[in-house]
């Protein structure tokens, strides 16, 4: 039987634990809700872009713009993943996906999160960008950023088309490893709304070029926002199983805890008895 | 002022900045300013880094726009930008900091520094500080 003192010394270092994870879980649900916001305010301005380039896509059939056009070429990757780990299967989840795909249809890729850039340098892929999500929400800026040099190389031919991994947001509690087609750009021609006569300045082909690039920055914006959200998603669960986890364990402590004590006492009591018996003897 | 509206919505990748039933608005295109009304036809225009007026049934607001579209539809203007302040949202000090940092660097007249990317910059400090009030 152990002895009391060690399975009290136990109980303190496993609740330190539980008060750790505890907190760490009420951070992510903070930041998750924040992350969700983002989310969900990052959706008018995509949404808007993607119904005034569909309309001049359907007015002006024979406009073209050269981020339409499918083309010849490898496919090339956007990868994010987290920078740290502490969210359960949410790297692995998403970068086994990613592997699968990028073994099928080898590319270059860029990756975003310290996790994905590790994973695909592991593997020797050819990582051909390579960023830090922040520890706060990621912005408009970043996403800018990150497209920047991804234009040029389209531009230049480098690659076909271009992709992103992420992990789509789908509840609280249901994150999905998903990709989605970012070059060239693909699923505008479906518009709702009828052409009308618009004015366009200073002409539909200048519009579409202007807006373009911002929809595809938006899109991968998009990706980077529910990737966050996904991640601390799986943060707050992984945390709140750990709180769960610590707190059986200290029950089972205690209980054990109180047999040895118990035991303690019913073998003095013992003692006790057995040298008053001795004595009357 | 008439008291016929519109309804006018500014949206950023990251935020609505606004969004309400306006009388006037007034922004600067890459052609030069226009002013849209209601029944205004139906137009979609680029927008140059500058100020924007909006005339509400509740007043005037002035706003800070870095460039974007403008939308406007027979029901509803959109503004697509992807930034964008209004006035009573402007850190003026930031702004004035990052006027000095854009004049610093276009002092330096060095060839590696990208010029087009620091007078934008400046475009954009000079535009926020007229519309918090502050002359540029």
């Amino acid at each position: 039987m152990e002895n009391t003192r060690d399975i009290k010394r136990r109980i303190t270092s496993v609740r330190n634990i539980q008060q750790i994870t505890k907190a760490m879980e009420m951070v992510a649900a903070a930041k998750l809700r924040r992350a969700q916001a983002s989310v969900l305010a990052a959706r008018p301005y995509m949404t808007r872009l993607a119904q005034v380039m569909s309309r001049i896509l359907q007015s002006n059939p024979e406009t073209s713009n050269s981020l339409l056009e499918s083309r010849e070429g490898p496919p090339a990757y956007i990868v994010i993943a987290a920078d740290r780990g502490l969210c359960g299967a949410y790297n692995t989840n998403v970068l086994r996906f990613a592997r699968e795909i990028i073994l099928n249809n080898p590319g270059p890729v860029t990756v975003v999160g310290r996790k994905a850039k590790e994973f695909m340098r592991k593997r020797s892929f050819e990582v051909i960008g390579e960023y830090g999500l922040k520890f706060e929400n990621p912005t408009y800026k970043d996403a800018a950023g990150i497209m920047g040099p991804l234009f040029s190389n389209f531009a230049e031919g480098i690659f076909g088309s271009l992709h992103l991994i992420y992990t789509e947001f789908v509840s609280v509690l249901t994150h999905r490893p998903k990709i989605i087609q970012l070059l060239p750009v693909v699923g505008l021609a479906a518009g709702e709304e009828s052409p009308g006569l618009y004015l366009y300045e200073p002409s539909p082909a200048a519009v579409l070029d202007a807006m373009l690039p911002r929809y595809v920055t938006s899109l991968l914006y998009q990706g980077l926002l529910e990737a966050k959200a996904s991640e601390l998603g799986a943060q707050r669960a992984a945390m709140k199983s750990a709180t769960d986890n610590a707190n059986e364990m200290i029950d089972e402590l205690t209980l054990s805890y109180n047999r040895a004590r118990q035991a303690a006492i019913t073998r003095e009591i013992l003692e006790v008895v057995n040298g008053a018996q001795a004595l009357e003897g | 002022m008439s008291d016929r509206t519109f309804d006018l919505t500014v949206v950023t990748p990251e935020r609505q900045v606004f969004q309400g039933p306006v009388a006037m608005v007034i922004v600067r295109t890459v052609d030069g300013e226009i002013g849209v009304l209601p029944g205004h036809a139906p137009l979609v225009a680029p927008l140059a880094i500058g100020p924007m007026t909006i005339k509400t049934p509740a007043g005037e607001r002035k706003a800070a726009v870095n460039g974007g579209f403008i939308e406007v539809t027979p029901r509803q203007v959109t503004i697509l930008t992807e930034a964008a302040e209004m006035a009573e949202e402007i850190d003026v000090r930031r702004a004035e900091e990052a006027k000095k940092r854009a004049l610093a660097r276009l002092e330096k007249k060095r060839a590696d520094i990208d010029y087009a990317r620091a007078q934008a910059a400046l475009q954009r400090a000079i535009v926020r500080l007229k519309v918090a009030g502050r002359e540029g």
